[in-house]
């Protein structure tokens, strides 16, 4: 099966491990990922807080590339990307009037024949539970996860149907294959603060620390993660954040795909896991995975 | 009677805030409230009440996060977290400026995008953190950063950048 890609910006850079152990799972899983050629920033997220057309437009012309080469999906790992392009979509499907805009301002016909997927959703559509139980290699046995969905993967709940937005249960369907165990905890849709940890560092390190102690309490060996913003926020910035709260949390914090990748029998190197500021090695070893 | 201000809002903005009957469930369950200066429940009265210097002015519309609990949540279907983002829009085009450091950071990013079609990190956090006043923020992050390639020091040109510009160019931005 054969699915275009679009890595974005932060995949090309800061999560480049996101990259590397996204190709590497997909691979193993069968599908093939061909990235959009020389695709562009999508805006995210400083384009829609300025002008909500032009970070309309500028994902689109990912869409009409991906029809272009005669893909009807595009997977976007990053959860920022993945809800403009998304949001676009819906836009160009549902809104005449914006989908002429668009067409306009790029000089570009879209059939709107492109389906935007997250690639958890590619794992549940395209693989199954049922088989991807049968792919794993080393299960994950008594390894606590806990998923953390932040904001982008959900909302707009209409925009992006996505999963259930209060409660959603994607990720811990897929723990459950790997035989691992799903940590419940309050903070699984709130808020990083995204890119604010730039620009407003107390307030998104605060909003970090909560996700992150609100896991810890709640006995997370790891937190699992699904897009760069939350990554940076949660593992970059988690040695500032106990520097600023005064306490130790030391939470390693992995993507799904790495976390995949060791169950489907893929290398730490292969997966990029030596890459974090948090040590993710130790607990592996601890937990007899690697 | 509904004010110019009010109007001209929800016809910018396509959404209507007279269904709000001041619950407050937006603001409870929003994750910045408390870093901002007017709850998000008391930016739509206001909006309704046509004060438009004291919602361009305010905090709140540009530390709102736009994670779309509010929206999410809203009994009565107003669109809260579209309306904060856009009254956003509008504080931007229209010169109010009460959260310098937010609006530079979105300032620099897009003006790296518009050069080279991609985020370049190597010159856009010094940029950034010239701009702002913060000269050494994240340099600590930098050696991890270049040690694991995760930090590029040439930008990468992708072909498709006329089109970037001419995007750029027809929102004059």
């Amino acid at each position: 099966m054969k699915l275009a890609y679009y890595p974005g910006c932060t995949l090309h850079g800061t999560a480049n491990e996101y990259d590397i152990s996204m190709k590497a799972v997909f691979k193993e899983l069968g599908l093939e990922l061909i990235e959009i050629p020389d695709w562009v920033c999508c805006g995210a997220t400083s384009a829609h807080t300025t002008d909500e057309n032009l970070a309309l437009t500028l994902p689109f012309l990912h869409l009409v590339e991906t029809e272009k080469m005669k893909l009807d999906t595009v997977t976007v790992p990053c959860a920022a990307c993945f809800n403009r392009l998304k949001i676009t979509d819906y836009y160009a499907k549902n809104d005449k009037e914006k989908s002429e805009m668009m067409e306009h301002v790029v000089g570009k016909k879209y059939k709107k024949t492109v389906n935007v997927k997250h690639p958890l959703q590619n794992i549940i559509d395209d693989i199954g539970l049922e088989e991807l139980k049968k792919r794993v290699k080393k299960k994950l046995t008594n390894l606590r996860i806990a998923p953390y969905y932040g904001c982008l993967l959900l909302r707009p709940k209409e925009e992006l149907d996505f999963d259930d937005t209060e409660n959603p249960s994607i990720m811990e369907k897929i723990i459950e294959a790997l035989d691992a165990v799903p940590v419940d905890f309050s903070y699984k849709q709130e808020c990083c603060g995204a890119s604010f940890s730039a620009c407003k560092e107390e307030m998104a390190n605060a909003l970090t620390h909560k996700v992150i102690k609100d896991a810890k309490d709640n006995k997370a060996d790891c937190i699992m993660v699904a897009c760069p913003l939350c990554h940076i926020n949660l593992d970059l910035k988690q040695k500032d954040i106990e520097k600023q709260v005064n306490e130790q949390l030391n939470v390693p914090v992995l993507y799904f795909t790495q976390i995949l990748g060791l169950a489907l029998g893929l290398s730490a190197k292969e997966l990029s896991l030596d890459s974090h500021f948090v040590d993710t090695m130790q607990l592996l070893k601890d937990k007899d995975i690697i | 009677m509904t004010s110019d201000f009010t109007q001209e809002i929800e016809e910018k903005l396509n959404l209507d805030t007279s269904p709000c009957y001041q619950c407050g469930k937006c603001s409870a369950g929003c994750p910045v409230r408390k870093f901002m200066d007017n709850p998000p429940h008391r930016i739509i009265h206001m909006v309704k009440m046509g004060l438009k210097e004291k919602v361009m002015n305010s905090s709140s519309i540009h530390i709102c996060v736009t994670c779309g609990v509010c929206s999410d949540r809203c009994p009565r279907e107003v669109k809260i977290s579209e309306l904060m983002n856009g009254l956003k829009n509008i504080a931007k085009e229209q010169g109010y400026d009460s959260e310098k450091e937010i609006i530079v950071f979105d300032k620099v990013f897009l003006e790296v995008i518009r050069e080279h079609g991609r985020l370049f990190e190597a010159e856009f956090v010094p940029f950034y953190n010239l701009t702002s006043g913060h000269p050494l923020a994240m340099l600590d992050k930098a050696p991890h950063l270049v040690w694991h390639h995760k930090l590029h020091m040439l930008p990468e040109r992708p072909k498709t950048i006329h089109d970037v510009r001419k995007i750029f160019e027809h929102f004059k931005k």
